[in-house]
């Protein structure tokens, strides 16, 4: 037994006549503490007792199992009345501050209840993430950029600009603000269809442009699509627009090869205008048009400065190779590395001496021969 | 000394010297514009387009007399510039500067001369070591001069020894330099009409604020906005600047790891190398004109900010009346 080993360890130490070894005070305490001459509980109750503790249990611990019995009811109780096991029960801790009271789950009871294998799908609590998000007070922002960004090519511009252009000037002749062309579109409306017919024509009295339709009735069209009653376009219709766009067959008035087309001399100072197609433009593409393209004066120069130039196949094309003929003059620009025998081609020898090699029966070319390379003096 | 950052500027110098060119440039402001007054071509359209705000003159500045109207110098172009809501980034109007103040060409020499300057100028020059004669200890000889077999030494400061002083160590000193005021004027409207050109200038009308956010949920906004507008790490992060210091925006990019989405600095305290330094510079409108009218000491007093603002709205006044427009007759520049 623990204590009688350490009581004579005790007095071991205490009685022997060599030289004690030092002992220090903590443990000197300890086995001062441990030193009893009998065991405690045995005053505390007899005998007998304790043996019908042991082997029935003790009245006090009777009574704690029937009080976490009779809570354990009430929750369940509770729990049926509530009906729902996701609602949570409230309370108020000392502070005031109100917190949920985790539900208890009995397996057993509970038919919808699925225990989880792993760790991996279940809520982890008590980072600092997880504080960050239980402080969130979930504002969502709301942009008027569009969430995705498509790309064109060049005559998808051209079909794009036309139909934007043709949409903001059918409203200004109608006499509402340009600014309208940003608003929503009716649903199933297909202006796209309708725009693509529309021309455009200087004014006949010599200041701007005006937009015409073959048809009076599609004009119309066009403009009651646009509603202001309708929400601003959703991402799903600006991406069944651009789906159009980009699968579009082009019409040949419209979109071409090469420089801007004949319908882009229009001219786009009122800012007000301008301002309708920089918006419309963001609003469909996702791209912003960029401020020094903003001082275009007419479409052509716009469409010039958003276009994607073409790049060029061989290093012969680049623009720096280009200016290199101006620049140095005195440069020669070869796209194959120069051998002896283009050295021999450009004085005119070469045919001699493929003559002469091949009536010799010698190899005419070979990258063995040590003179293969020519050497530049 | 300035306490800031001891970055090196050479290798945003090199991103800024080796950029590829855009794909199509701003017209140069040294070019000729047409006959008619080049000012004519900003509409002042009252909702749309508006002149810088005319600043309180200084005694120095042009005098006002009404017999004297500053005439136009026919060589100024205009840059046009897109105003936009915030936080929607929704275009708004147009703003118009003169070519002087951003359409310069670009000069990497001057953009150089800047940059060092201004690095030298925040250097915190504090590194400090101990001369010889400064380090603790006496001044006997350690041993004699002849007959050790060793070399010769005084006392045990010096340089060679462990222990030592060290022989030529930096001492705290100042490292700013100088540079003309004109000269650095003219990088600060460089760097500005180089952001111009490449389109990584977003004006904002108005304040640049997170209003309506809870402080808990403005770092989580921010970079959702960032994000959605791509001005985030992944697009080569964004600067804003700012008139004032703004206490949603500025607080929301302290969190952990805001740094590497944006940066926020108010118009007193941003560099010319924090205008080339990040992705784009999302600018309050109210912050540009301070700048470019802090910082057109080279100009001549016909061609600043204010005088060009008078001169322009002057000339798009007598335009539309000359034109026969019905619209509101604009009011005359004070």
């Amino acid at each position: 037994m623990r204590t009688s080993r350490a009581a004579e360890q005790t007095l071991r130490a205490a009685t022997l006549s060599r030289p004690p070894k030092y002992v220090c005070r903590a443990c000197r305490a300890q086995a001062a503490r441990q030193f009893h001459t009998s065991i405690r509980s045995h005053a505390e109750l007899p005998f007998f007792q304790r043996l019908q503790q042991q082997l029935f249990g003790s009245k006090e611990a009777q009574q704690a199992e029937k009080s976490r019995e009779e809570k354990r009811v009430q929750q369940a109780e509770d729990l049926k009345q509530r009906g729902n096991v996701n609602q949570l029960e409230v309370k108020v801790a000392k502070n005031g501050q109100q917190y949920e009271v985790a539900a208890v789950v009995v397996p057993n009871e509970t038919t919808d209840y699925v225990q989880a294998l792993h760790g991996k799908e279940l809520e982890r609590v008590g980072s600092e993430a997880w504080v960050k998000a239980r402080a969130d007070q979930g504002e969502q922002y709301a942009g008027f950029v569009p969430k995705y960004r498509w790309e064109f090519s060049n005559k998808q511009w051209q079909m794009l600009l036309h139909h934007v252009i043709v949409e903001i000037l059918t409203l200004q002749k109608a006499g509402r603000v340009p600014g309208d062309v940003c608003l929503g579109r009716r649903p199933h409306a297909n202006s796209w269809q309708k725009t693509r017919k529309a021309e455009l024509k200087a004014s006949t009295t010599g200041s701007g442009v005006t937009v015409s339709y073959p048809f009076p009735v599609e004009e119309e069209r066009v403009l009651i699509a646009i509603d202001s009653s309708s929400p601003a376009e959703s991402t799903l219709l600006q991406q069944s627009l651009t789906a159009k766009i980009e699968s579009t067959i082009f019409v040949a008035g419209i979109a071409s090869n090469g420089p801007a087309p004949a319908w882009m001399n229009v001219s786009i100072k009122d800012p007000s205008v301008k301002m309708a197609l920089v918006k419309r433009i963001l609003q469909i593409t996702g791209m912003r048009v960029p401020d020094y393209a903003i001082s275009s004066s007419t479409m052509a120069d716009l469409y010039n400065r958003l276009r994607r130039l073409e790049k060029p196949k061989k290093v012969a094309e680049t623009p720096q190779l280009q200016r290199l003929k101006i620049d140095a003059p005195n440069v020669n620009v070869f796209p194959t590395r120069r051998s002896s025998i283009d050295k021999e081609k450009e004085i005119g020898r070469w045919k001699v001496i493929e003559e002469e090699l091949l009536r010799r029966n010698l190899p005419v070319t070979g990258a063995r021969w040590s003179g293969v390379k020519a050497t530049w003096v | 000394m300035a306490t800031k950052r001891l970055k090196t500027s050479a290798t945003l110098l090199c991103d800024v010297f080796h950029r590829p060119a855009p794909r199509h440039s701003a017209p140069m402001a040294t070019v000729a514009p047409s006959t008619t007054l080049a000012q004519s071509q900003a509409y002042l359209d009252a909702h749309l387009i508006s002149t810088p705000t005319a600043r309180p003159t200084s005694a120095r500045s042009i005098p006002t007399s009404t017999l004297f109207q500053a005439q136009a110098n026919p060589f100024i172009q205009t840059a046009t510039v897109t105003t936009n809501a915030f936080p929607s980034f929704e275009p708004r109007g147009f703003a118009t500067y003169p070519s002087t103040h951003l359409l310069l060409p670009l000069r990497k020499d001057i953009l150089h001369r800047a940059v060092i300057y201004e690095g030298d100028m925040t250097r915190q020059g504090t590194a400090s070591t101990k001369y010889r004669s400064e380090v603790h200890g006496s001044n006997r000889k350690i041993r004699p001069q002849k007959g050790t077999g060793k070399a010769r030494l005084g006392n045990k400061k010096s340089p060679m020894l462990r222990g030592g002083g060290v022989a030529f160590g930096p001492h705290p000193r100042d490292f700013s330099t100088g540079l003309q005021r004109k000269v650095y004027d003219l990088a600060w409207r460089t760097a500005l009409s180089y952001r111009y050109r490449q389109g990584e200038l977003i004006l904002i009308e108005g304040e640049v604020e997170l209003e309506g956010v809870h402080e808990n949920s403005a770092e989580r906004y921010l970079k959702d906005l960032l994000k959605y507008n791509r001005m985030g790490h992944e697009h080569g992060r964004t600067l804003f600047v700012t008139r004032n210091i703004r206490e949603g925006l500025y607080t929301a990019l302290e969190g952990e790891h805001m740094g590497k989405q944006a940066r926020a600095k108010d118009c007193a305290d941003v560099d010319v190398k924090d205008l080339l330094e990040l992705g784009r510079v999302v600018m309050e409108r109210s912050a540009l004109e301070y700048i470019l009218g802090k910082h057109e000491e080279d100009l001549a007093p016909g061609e600043k900010l204010n005088a060009w603002s008078a001169v322009a709205k002057r000339a798009a006044y007598e335009e539309r009346t000359r034109a026969g427009h019905n619209g509101d007759a604009l009011p005359m520049a004070a």
